[in-house]
């Protein structure tokens, strides 16, 4: 029986589908490289999704789940990474609907990672600003913003992973950022 | 059609979102390995598949061994493809270029369950369970089995369903588990969860 | 049941002709012989009841069901008085003219996770009173179930039988399940939102989409608190 280095080694140099065959077999170490592959883009958008944090990482863990649950059933003619975007897209929607009678605070987690303090304050604050207003965008509008510029997904892509037509992908974004704009103009404003 | 290119608004949402990301994702740690972790780091029984492989992985040696590894994974996915095609849902227009089907598969189906145009395929991973069974609104919460032939840990049956929306759960080894991953919906039942799915009506099954 | 009451009696005749043939029918013998097994006192009151629903089996009234339902119960272990209770709350829908689908499907449910029977019989109890004031609200909106003998208002509107049980079923049945997931009853955009997705969700399958958009042309989330307050009462 090979060991986990032999089988690591031939792993790196496979394509996805290969790794996607593997794991079919039951190699839950390839399933394990394409979660390492996927997993921030998938939690980005949980997060976009949800705003909280620790729900995100649920969310993010089941959709890998049930991923690998309905492998055989991944239709090869379509995009790897939408089909798991969807997933746990669908995953996110329905936590959200329990959510609406279990209401969670929405954590709103520190910025780290900011290497010299004095030069990226400004930045910061801005970036809080711009978190802040997209947070407080209803769902239909903020969802295809963390698709477009989280995931860098296509008006199509997103309209097949939230299940909405194109034009209303287009006229949501462009909505959504208006609605941005608007919210910080008025604070800016204000301030 | 606008061009969304050069406002400065993409930019401002792109840099937030991917810091956003980046400081909370800190703590998704090694997530693959709870993923892994959850599924079964090592299956009690591969079969057939698995001990093919195993027997073709490489040794030291290098360019022999790889050509055996990719010689066995291609006759393991042959192999995989003409034992699973029987578990492929039927009846769309076009065939779908399934991940576990090869398209040239074998017509003798193993095992055939049902075939029917309307079969809801329920799967669940329950590895070293003895006994898996479905139950709910379409069998008036009666234990309909689910069967794991191939000893991988993906217990799975396929009831014809007609549209409409069904509630239901799973029992294994006697414990009710009511959140099936593939489920559309989870509601709370006598203060336990039940699942949901609704047949018909352009889901994607997924 | 009473709209299918002028038609009943051929019906009844076509379905008796039918029952016979069809194998191992349930008769009203069978549903007397289980409900003594269970025990049941009001025995002639659950009788009366279940003839009708015989009858309207034609109408869609789940015979099989019902008698299956009454079998388990009786073979569970319990006391016959909440026994009697369970059996009542579905013959105060049969009496009343409410679908019972939903009404079963909780019992089995309930009997299946062995769930204590008085809760069961004070949940069934519940979900009946969600069925009756739904009702209402649909006909104070001017929703009626299609009958042949009873001629609609002008601005209001007959749906098919079987599409307004169906839709009568779904809301009740969502309304409760938005309960039990602890939802207020204050909340009433909530129960509006959850009722919405069930709806939509049987739109154009097991319910017509115009049926689903004439219920929510009319009903507001409002309406939706007051229904639920009431049957909370």
């Amino acid at each position: 029986m090979s060991t986990e280095e032999d089988d690591g080694i031939v792993y790196r140099t496979q394509d996805e589908v290969s790794l996607l065959r593997a794991s079919l077999e039951g190699e839950t170490a390839a399933w394990g490289e394409i979660v390492m592959r996927y997993k921030d883009a998938v939690f980005g958008l949980c997060l976009g999704f949800l705003r909280n944090r620790a729900d995100a990482e649920d969310i993010t863990h089941d959709a890998f789940i049930r991923a690998y649950v309905n492998l055989r059933r991944y239709n090869l003619e379509r995009k790897f990474s939408t089909w798991v975007f969807t997933i746990a897209a669908n995953l996110c929607r329905n936590r959200l609907r329990y959510r609406r009678n279990h209401p969670v605070m929405e954590v709103d987690f520190e910025l780290e990672g900011s290497a010299d303090p004095a030069r990226t304050v400004a930045r910061e604050e801005r970036q809080v600003r711009v978190r802040t207003a997209l947070n407080s965008l209803p769902y239909a509008y903020r969802t295809p913003l963390v698709l477009r510029f989280y995931n860098d997904l296509s008006y199509k892509e997103i309209g097949d992973i939230l299940t909405i037509p194109e034009g209303t992908v287009k006229t949501r974004i462009h909505r959504g950022k208006a609605m941005l704009k608007e919210m910080l103009d008025k604070e800016r404003d204000s301030s | 059609m606008t061009l969304d290119a050069r406002d400065p608004m993409d930019e401002l949402l792109r840099e937030t979102l991917r810091q956003d990301v980046a400081a909370a994702a800190v703590s998704l740690g090694r997530l693959e390995e709870r993923v892994m972790e959850s599924l079964g780091e090592r299956l009690p029984k591969r079969g057939i598949l698995g001990n093919l492989k195993a027997l073709a992985a490489p040794t030291r040696g290098g360019r022999w061994g790889q050509l055996a590894v990719v010689g066995a994974t291609a006759a393991a996915f042959l192999l995989a493809g003409t034992l699973l095609s029987d578990r492929l849902p039927f009846g769309r227009h076009k065939e779908p270029l399934l991940l576990g089907a090869v398209p040239a598969a074998a017509t003798k189906s193993v095992a055939s369950r049902s075939s029917a145009e309307n079969g809801v395929l329920f799967i669940l991973p329950a590895l070293n369970a003895r006994v898996v069974s479905v139950v709910g609104s379409f069998s008036e919460w009666e234990p309909v089995p689910l069967s794991d032939d191939d000893e991988d840990g993906i217990w799975t049956t396929e009831i014809p369903l007609p549209p409409g929306r069904y509630e239901y759960a799973f029992i294994i080894d006697g414990r009710w588990w009511g959140q099936d991953p593939s489920a559309d919906e989870y509601i709370r039942s006598f203060g336990e969860y039940s699942s949901v799915r609704y047949v018909g009506g352009g889901g994607d099954g997924a | 049941m009473r709209g299918c009451r002028p038609i009943a009696l051929v019906a009844a005749l076509a379905c008796i002709a039918a029952l016979g043939i069809a194998a191992a029918a349930v008769t009203l013998d069978d549903f007397a012989r289980v409900l003594a097994a269970i025990p049941i006192v009001n025995e002639a009151r659950v009788m009366a009841a279940f003839e009708l629903g015989l009858k309207s089996s034609c109408c869609g009234f789940p015979v099989d069901e019902t008698y299956r339902l009454l079998e388990r119960l009786a073979a569970v272990p319990g006391s016959a008085a909440d026994k009697e209770a369970i059996v009542l709350a579905i013959t105060q829908a049969i009496e009343q003219g409410i679908p019972v689908d939903s009404l079963l499907n909780k019992a089995f449910e309930g009997l299946a996770r062995a769930v204590p029977l008085a809760p069961l019989g004070q949940l069934l109890e519940q979900r009946l009173r969600l069925l009756l004031e739904s009702r209402d609200l649909f006909y104070s909106r001017g929703i009626f179930r299609a009958s042949p003998d009873a001629s609609v208002a002008a601005g209001a509107t007959a749906l098919q039988p079987s599409q307004f049980d169906g839709l009568l079923s779904n809301f009740g049945d969502a309304l409760g399940d938005y309960l039990e997931s602890g939802g207020s009853p204050f909340e009433g955009q909530q129960i509006y939102d959850g009722v919405h997705e069930r709806l939509t969700q049987l739109s154009g399958t097991v319910l017509t989409a115009s049926d689903v958009d004439l219920v929510f042309s009319r009903i507001e989330p409002t309406d939706l608190t007051q229904v639920v307050l009431a049957a909370l009462r």
